[in-house]
């Protein structure tokens, strides 16, 4: 006698007549709900990995980005190094001398301040004159003036 | 007999006594992977998929006091090869080609390294294992131009298995400018060892922390978004910021190698200090070296012979020693000596002036620099007040500057002087004092009599953070105790660049300049050489309201010995340069009429 295969049978009837109870609204409002469940996991399993995308690629971006800014910088230090190189008197002096340019020793009275002060003259026509020809005068004996 | 009932439990027992066996032996071996070798083996998945990056920081920087920078660090590259990945032979010779090409190397050492596929290895039991060779140097701190060319070939070709690592490599853009001073770093085994110099001195603030990296990556390398991440984050070097001023070091050095072509001696320096704070604006010294240029380098030249060596200074020590006595009342400038027609025999030996000379006041003893007079002076002194002036004026100590080795000179105590002594320690003989030490006593001596520590470093910064940390300027210590001893002293040593003095070539118009000539035997093996001498002038300028102290110095100059000769025109030429560029007005009293303004 085998139990197993009785019972199975038993079983097989029992669900068949479960099933055969069910109207069909019912039937359908299970596999509607079930449906539902499955395209909102699937919804937010898709928007999660489109976000992940989004976030990779923009991460990427700012990777490359932070590259570039990484190889700027690298390049601005390697300039101002260059530039400090070519400041150096000993490379200026030989600049100088190979593009002949005649420097000399600056005067400690080659630059000079002259203050002049209109509102102590007289104004008058004949006066004007006299205190143009007084300044010329000033500048020429002052020499090289620069200011 | 069994029935089939019986055969069927007898079979559903040895299925369950498997499924239980099994079940056992899985637990137990969940028990080992999960428990007893979780931390080994988390480590070895972890190693797998999680990717470290180090980098180091930035050494500290050496600028000058307006922030001309002195020494820097410029970005290069480290390239190197996997020989097993970049390829066949055709791909090894066109790698090969490249190197040769960009790096200007020998292609055939390049290729040998690019088909080195293999090496041989000692095992563990001294039998030779032939393993991959999966790492082979190209060349090292290659510029970034270069690499950045070689990048975008190796890209355009699609070569692979070359790498590059970035880093810094130490930078002297200014070549032989304060080369002595500033020292230089080597690198061994990847870390920066100073050698000499601030370099040395300062290495602990200047080095710097490197930063850790740690990162789950994904497969291309690239860090995982929700991955875990630690990171250590680099800590640069301190900045230093010299009292140096760099166009007055680049007038100064310019100057030297000048007379060092008119003279050739075999050593020579320079020194500028601004006696109101003791800093040092510029010094330099010949023989000396360009850091950046390895080969070239002598090891003779890197000794920093300004504050490691000391000499005899001379007729230089004469105004200390007389401003010595005149401060302790023991002389005035009219005090007359008679200097016994250049030659006098004291202690049983015989001391003897360059020219005759009779009587003679104090100040003509320092104008015409009488080794009798300036020895009769310190005999009424006395050898305490003698040896406690020259201690005052910071003989036989550190200067304060923040270099290594530094001498502290030679000033033997007066117990152990002998009778010789007070008649030769004041003419500069018999004591020995390094060029910084006769600059600080200069200083002091420019600056009424108030002695202060020599400053070369003026402060140091974080750039990080912007901290700056400051080299206070310290409290001096006065020298004089009578203020009108200063007066005195100024007016006697500004007769030495006058005519009659030692050293007119050395005056400069509307400018008053006190000063020493300075022509001093060198001591060698027991005696005086006649033939190899130290010629040197220190003085400052303007005397009266002085802004600068400059001691120029020869050591064995060929052709002459004087100080005035020798270091006077180097002297004045530096001083006229330099007042210029500070733009210190000359006096217009005295200048001759025509130049006035």
């Amino acid at each position: 006698m085998n139990i197993q295969t009785r019972n199975i049978r038993q079983g097989r009837r029992t669900n068949r007549r479960t099933a055969e109870g069910l109207s069909i609204g019912t039937k359908l409002f299970v596999v509607l709900n079930v449906a539902i469940a499955l395209s909102a996991v699937f919804l937010i399993a898709n928007y999660r990995i489109s976000l992940n995308q989004n976030i990779s690629g923009i991460e990427a971006q700012s990777a490359r980005y932070q590259q570039k800014i990484h190889e700027l910088n690298r390049e601005i230090e390697t300039l101002q190094v260059r530039r400090e190189k070519l400041c150096a008197w000993t490379h200026i002096r030989d600049r100088v001398a190979q593009l002949g340019l005649d420097l000399r020793m600056p005067d400690p009275f080659q630059v000079q301040r002259l203050v002049v002060n209109f509102e102590d003259q007289p104004v008058s026509s004949g006066n004007a004159v006299d205190n143009k020809l007084a300044m010329r005068q000033d500048w020429s004996a002052a020499g090289n003036v620069n200011q | 007999m069994l029935t089939s009932n019986d055969s069927i439990r007898v079979r559903m027992r040895l299925v369950a006594v498997f499924f239980v066996f099994s079940f056992c032996a899985l637990f137990y071996r969940l028990y080992i992977v999960q428990i007893q070798r979780h931390d080994e083996l988390y480590q070895k998945a972890r190693n797998q998929y999680t990717a470290k990056k180090t980098e180091a920081g930035k050494r500290g920087e050496i600028f000058d006091c307006n922030g001309n920078l002195l020494v820097g660090n410029i970005p290069c590259d480290d390239i190197s090869v996997d020989p097993w990945i970049v390829g066949d032979s055709v791909t090894c010779r066109k790698v090969a080609a490249m190197f040769a090409k960009y790096l200007k190397l020998d292609f055939q050492e390049v290729y040998g390294k690019l088909m080195r596929k293999t090496r041989k290895v000692k095992g563990k039991d001294g039998k030779e294992i032939v393993r991959r060779n999966r790492y082979a140097v190209i060349a090292r701190e290659v510029s970034i131009d270069v690499s950045t060319k070689l990048k975008r070939i190796i890209k355009a070709n699609e070569f692979a298995g070359i790498f590059f690592r970035e880093k810094y490599a130490r930078y002297y853009p200014k070549k032989n400018l304060l080369s002595n001073v500033l020292g230089f770093t080597n690198v061994n085994h990847g870390e920066v060892i100073a050698v000499l110099g601030v370099e040395k001195f300062f290495n602990k603030q200047m080095s710097s922390s490197k930063s850790v990296l740690r990162f789950e990556r994904a497969r291309d390398g690239r860090p995982l978004i929700y991955g875990e991440r630690e990171s250590i984050k680099a800590r640069n070097g301190l900045n230093v910021y010299l009292t140096i001023s760099e166009p007055l070091q680049s007038i100064l050095e310019e100057e030297l190698d000048k007379m060092v072509a008119e003279w050739k001696p075999a050593a020579a320096y320079a020194i500028l200090a601004d006696p109101k704070t003791g800093n040092i604006l510029a010094m330099a010294q010949r023989p000396s070296f360009n850091p950046n240029d390895r080969r070239s380098m002598d090891p003779k030249a890197w000794r920093n012979r300004i504050c490691a060596d000391y000499f005899e200074p001379g007729s230089t020590m004469k105004p200390i020693a007389i401003s010595g006595a005149i401060d302790y009342g023991v002389v005035t400038p009219d005090t007359k000596f008679n200097c016994e027609k250049g030659r006098w025999k004291y202690g049983g030996k015989i001391l003897r002036d360059a020219h005759p000379m009779e009587i003679l006041t104090v100040g003509q003893i320092l104008a015409k620099s009488s080794n009798i007079g300036t020895a009769k002076i310190a005999l009424l002194m006395g050898e305490k007040r003698l040896y406690r002036t020259l201690r005052k004026f910071g003989f036989g100590a550190y200067t304060g500057i923040p270099l290594k080795p530094e001498t502290r000179g030679a000033l033997r105590p007066v117990d152990r002087w002998d009778t010789l002594s007070i008649t030769r320690f004041p003419i500069g003989q018999g004591v020995g004092t390094s060029p910084l030490q006769m600059v600080r006593a200069y200083c002091a001596l420019a600056d009424h009599g108030r002695l202060r520590k020599l400053r070369l470093v003026d402060r140091i910064e974080d750039n990080q953070t912007g901290l700056i940390i400051k080299n206070p300027i310290q409290k001096p210590l006065q020298v004089f105790h009578n203020p009108a001893t200063w007066d005195k002293i100024i007016d006697m040593m500004c007769l030495v660049t006058e005519a009659g003095g030692t050293a007119r070539r050395v005056a400069i118009e509307g400018y008053e300049i006190a000063g020493k000539t300075g022509t001093s035997q060198k001591f060698i093996n027991g005696a005086y050489s006649h033939k190899k001498y130290i010629a040197s002038f220190i003085g400052f300028m303007p005397a009266h309201d002085p802004e600068l102290v400059l001691l120029v110095a020869a050591d064995e100059p060929h052709g002459s010995i004087y100080g005035g000769r020798v270091a006077g025109p180097t002297f004045r030429n530096i001083a006229l340069r330099s007042l210029r560029y500070l733009n210190i007005k000359p006096n217009p009293a005295l200048m001759k009429e025509g130049k006035k303004r």
